[in-house]
């Protein structure tokens, strides 16, 4: 059908606009750090080597990712066995929810997290009440709370990576290396582990990523704690612009040579399975059975609690719950409220207009991208993977920095333009932190699309229009699905760059939470929480669901 | 002599009965086929073999020892799978190493012993190929090495050559077969092609629904099944209604319809209503004038030397004979007189 040409217009075009949007704003950044009055200058990096409290960003950054892998790693994987390898009553319901806090906002996580494990959470009351106590039996703050935020909303990584790699993986290679004298162990120890081994890396490397990106909760947990996320924002508000940039670069490199090591475990992963699995039976023994549906339904209850905390606290007037254990009353007022207040209603109008806004145009790319990088197959077909995966490995803060700094002149010649302050700030970085969500399954779902049915359309005389519309789109529909509602729910909630780039007027969600939590508007906090928390649980039930039709 | 017995061997999976107290034996060194269509219980009864089903009753005796309830690595049994379930982590050395490894094999000796068995499927020299990397017909290789180097009691392959196309087949199937007898290892193993089932086995075990059909050199299944299944299932094979009115130390009188044919050969059964099984060969083509059984060609296949004819001898009643290629073209109005061989009577009851 299409020509294979190394070269088109188009894709000159959409490589050109994404060197623009992805690549640019961070080069720019890149530039400033390294620019003083003077011209070049290593002066700021200097200045950043030498203060200590750089170092301790930089040092509190890497453990608390490597310690976030260790604990996601020890919490994802058996829970990954449990639910990929054996059978009791409730498992499909529960091993989808136990996948859950993957779509959940990470800022509404760490909302959910202080109103249940906080110093006035339930958690909190519960032990008061127990040991009739006036003060609060600890603090969620620091290291330890960070940790625990993480955990909670990354083991998912581990528990869905390892269980997809056993449900894939081929029984009968078990049962050879048992016929072959190895006992249960050596079978785990010499057969399964290597066999998950690029699952369990990649999902280590995506912790690390993550965990090393992750802003909301050091943000309102840190305290004290320096990570480099909240660091850069903190150097940035103190006006020292160059150190900040300085900043950005570091954690920049850090999280590029994290995913140039994912894409090396990438391509091993290719090896998984031979062809022809007998898919893993599921051990179904008395005891073993009973130990696996008390484990299962327990953890899946301590899961869902956080989500459990949000939606009762939504239903709590203001200023009512004070030292109970459970709030003493309910109302719907806050919903009420939510409808009724044009003031009320703004972030969430702003965030609903913004996201889709966002998700539309980013499908669009993803689509476009998807044509030409795996039917034409241009030459820059790399090229614009590469970009596309990219802001995936830039943390949310440096990105919203380096946007902020690109589109804050008026530059005309250097393909800068005043967008800081405009409607159009947070559309557009929404819409570049999307591109990996809605690459990602889209030029996978191209992929898996046999040419031949396109070629099969332009044999009966369509024309490439109609191609699209009548062929290539309704085969496409899982992926779009998928790709739209993961971009959408990660727009939807988005605090990172929101929190850089918003004015007034575009408030989203997110920074309405923040500011009535400031207030002590817990019962509202609480509903627009609860209203992201149903949002992001569809999209990932309905994910889920069109992901396994398409398997 | 018995060195592998399958006593009374059953599995149930809910209330269905996978296999059905089956009893089998298979001397020393001797090759047995499972065969049967899908469904057949064959498959369970070779999981049960290797010990990855444990089953409801019966026992497994390998050397006069009871292994019925040993875990499979407890049971010495080398399996070669369909899929063959080489480990995509380790290169061909790796997973020809693995069960030397586990009977704690080491150094120089590990090494002789792979390097053996990789000379014995003609792999020699391969030892660092990844498997992701081989064709079909090594990965089988890679998996009977594998299975052979520790040296196990008894060899079982699921469904051998599967997974092979028609030319590497008949290749296969010869190699397989000169390495089994080499070896001189006890082998079972799973097929639902009756042509593999022949060309490799001593003994072919006809399975349906979990029970056993008939068990029996590939000479006496095609020569004298037990009954019409048997008589199909091995071979071609037309298979009639028809009734027997009388039967003799020399021929038998079979009415087909209207037509009243001669049978030669010892029919030693009560007459009454028989289901006539016949093979294409038993049937040779005479005059159409004076036969007592006439029929019109519908349809016709060479194969080379010879045809392959229906013949339509009723109204929906067709019979399937050879014939040399020439003998009778479509359309052509044909007598069949029965031979001898090949033919044969079973009781039709109501």
């Amino acid at each position: 059908m299409a020509s294979r040409r190394a070269w088109s217009w188009g894709a000159a075009f959409l490589l050109g606009a994404l060197l623009w949007l992805v690549a640019y704003p961070i080069i720019l950044s890149g530039f400033e750090g390294f620019t003083g009055p003077e011209g070049a200058t290593l002066a700021y990096a200097r200045e950043f080597f030498a203060r200590p409290n750089e170092w301790q960003a930089l040092w509190g950054s890497l453990w608390i990712s490597v310690a976030t892998v260790i604990v996601s790693a020890l919490v994802g994987v058996p829970l990954a066995f449990l639910f990929g390898r054996t059978e009791f009553p409730g498992r499909k319901i529960l091993g989808a929810l136990v996948g859950l806090p993957v779509a959940l906002p990470p800022l509404v996580g760490v909302l959910a997290f202080l109103f249940l494990y906080g110093e006035s959470g339930f958690a909190a009351h519960f032990v008061k009440w127990i040991t009739r106590s006036e003060t609060a039996p600890w603090r969620l703050q620091g290291a330890g709370a960070i940790l625990l935020v993480h955990a909670y909303s990354m083991y998912v990584y581990f528990y869905l990576l390892v269980r997809a790699a056993l449900e894939r993986m081929d029984g009968a290679a078990l049962e050879a290396a048992a016929s072959l004298g190895a006992s249960r162990w050596q079978v785990f120890r010499r057969v399964t582990l290597p066999m998950l081994r690029p699952s369990l890396l990649g999902a280590a490397l995506l912790t690390f990523t993550t965990s090393l990106a992750s802003f909301s909760a050091p943000y309102i947990f840190g305290g004290g704690f320096r990570v480099m996320t909240t660091q850069v924002l903190a150097t940035r508000l103190n006006g020292d612009t160059q150190v900040a940039m300085v900043e950005t670069i570091a954690l920049t490199l850090i999280a590029l040579v994290a995913l140039g090591l994912m894409g090396a475990v990438g391509d091993g992963d290719a090896r998984g399975g031979s062809k022809g699995t007998a898919p893993v039976r599921h051990l179904a023994t008395g005891k073993g059975r009973l130990f696996s549906m008390i484990g299962g339904w327990t953890l899946a209850v301590l899961l869902l609690l956080p989500h459990a905390t949000l939606l009762l606290l939504s239903f709590v007037p203001v200023g009512t719950w004070t030292t109970e254990v459970l709030p003493p009353a309910y109302t719907v007022s806050n919903y009420v409220e939510l409808v009724g207040s044009a003031e009320r209603l703004r972030p969430l109008v702003n965030s609903l207009w913004m996201a889709t806004l966002a998700t539309v145009a980013s499908l669009v790319i993803a689509v476009w991208a998807g044509h030409l990088v795996v039917r034409r197959q241009v030459g820059v077909r790399k090229w614009i993977e590469t970009l596309l995966v990219a802001p995936w490995a830039v943390p949310g803060t440096v990105f919203a920095l380096a946007l902020a700094t690109a589109f804050s002149v008026h530059q005309p010649w250097a393909l800068r333009v005043i967008l800081v302050g405009s409607l159009w700030i947070l559309p557009l970085a929404y819409l570049i932190r999307n591109l990996p969500v809605a690459s990602r399954p889209i030029l996978a779902g191209f992929r898996q699309l046999d040419p031949s049915l396109e070629e099969a359309a332009a044999g009966l005389g369509a024309a490439r229009g109609t191609i699209l519309r009548r062929v290539t789109l309704p085969l496409l529909a899982p992926a779009l699905a998928a790709a739209g509602a993961l971009a959408f729910v990660t727009a939807l909630g988005d605090f990172v760059t929101s929190v850089l780039l918003y004015t007034y007027d575009t408030r989203p969600l997110s920074l309405e939470i923040l500011s009535s939590l400031r207030s002590g508007d817990v019962g509202v906090a609480s509903v627009y929480g609860v209203l992201l928390m149903a949002a992001s649980a569809t999209v990932f039930l309905v994910g889920s669901r069109t992901g396994d039709t398409a398997r | 002599m018995t060195f592998l017995v399958l006593e009374g061997l059953t599995k149930r999976f809910d209330e269905t009965f996978a296999v059905d107290r089956l009893s089998l034996t298979v001397p020393r060194g001797g090759i047995l086929a499972l065969l049967g269509p899908s469904g057949s219980g064959k498959t369970t009864t070779l999981r049960m073999l290797g010990g990855f089903e444990l089953p409801d009753g019966g026992k497994v005796v390998v050397d006069g020892e009871d292994v019925t309830g040993l875990a499979p690595r407890e049971r010495r049994f080398g399996m070669v799978f369909q899929h063959y379930a080489l480990f995509p982590h380790l290169d061909v050395r790796g997973n020809v190493a693995f069960g030397l490894e586990m009977l704690g094999v080491k150094g120089p000796a590990l090494e002789q012993r792979v390097k053996e068995a990789l000379a014995l499927v003609d792999l020699a020299g391969m030892e660092s190929r990844p498997v992701d990397r081989m064709s079909g017909g090594q990965q089988q290789r890679v998996a009977l090495a594998r299975a052979l180097a520790p040296e196990p009691r008894v060899l079982l392959l699921d469904e051998p050559l599967s997974n092979l196309d028609p030319t590497l087949r008949e290749r296969t199937r010869r190699e397989l077969r000169a390495l089994i007898r080499r070896v001189g290892i006890t082998t079972v193993f799973v097929t639902h092609d009756q042509e593999d089932a022949f060309d490799l086995a001593d003994q072919v075990a006809v399975l349906r629904a979990g029970r056993l059909e008939q068990v029996g050199t590939p000479d006496q299944l095609y020569m004298e099944p037990a009954n019409p299944f048997v008589a199909g299932f091995v071979g071609r094979a037309t298979r009639l209604d028809a009734v027997l009115e009388e039967s003799g130390p020399d021929h038998a009188w079979v009415r087909i319809g209207e037509a009243r044919i001669r049978i030669p050969g010892r029919r030693s059964m009560p007459a009454g209503p028989i289901h006539l099984v016949t093979r294409p060969e038993s049937w040779q083509l005479a005059p159409a004038a004076g036969a007592t059984l006439r029929g019109v060609v519908v349809d016709r296949r060479t194969t080379g030397a010879r045809a392959f004819l229906t013949v339509k001898i009723g109204e929906g009643t067709t019979l399937e004979v050879s014939a040399p290629t020439f003998a009778a073209a479509e359309g052509a109005e044909v007598g069949l007189v029965a031979g001898e061989e090949g033919v044969h009577l079973f009781p039709r009851n109501g």
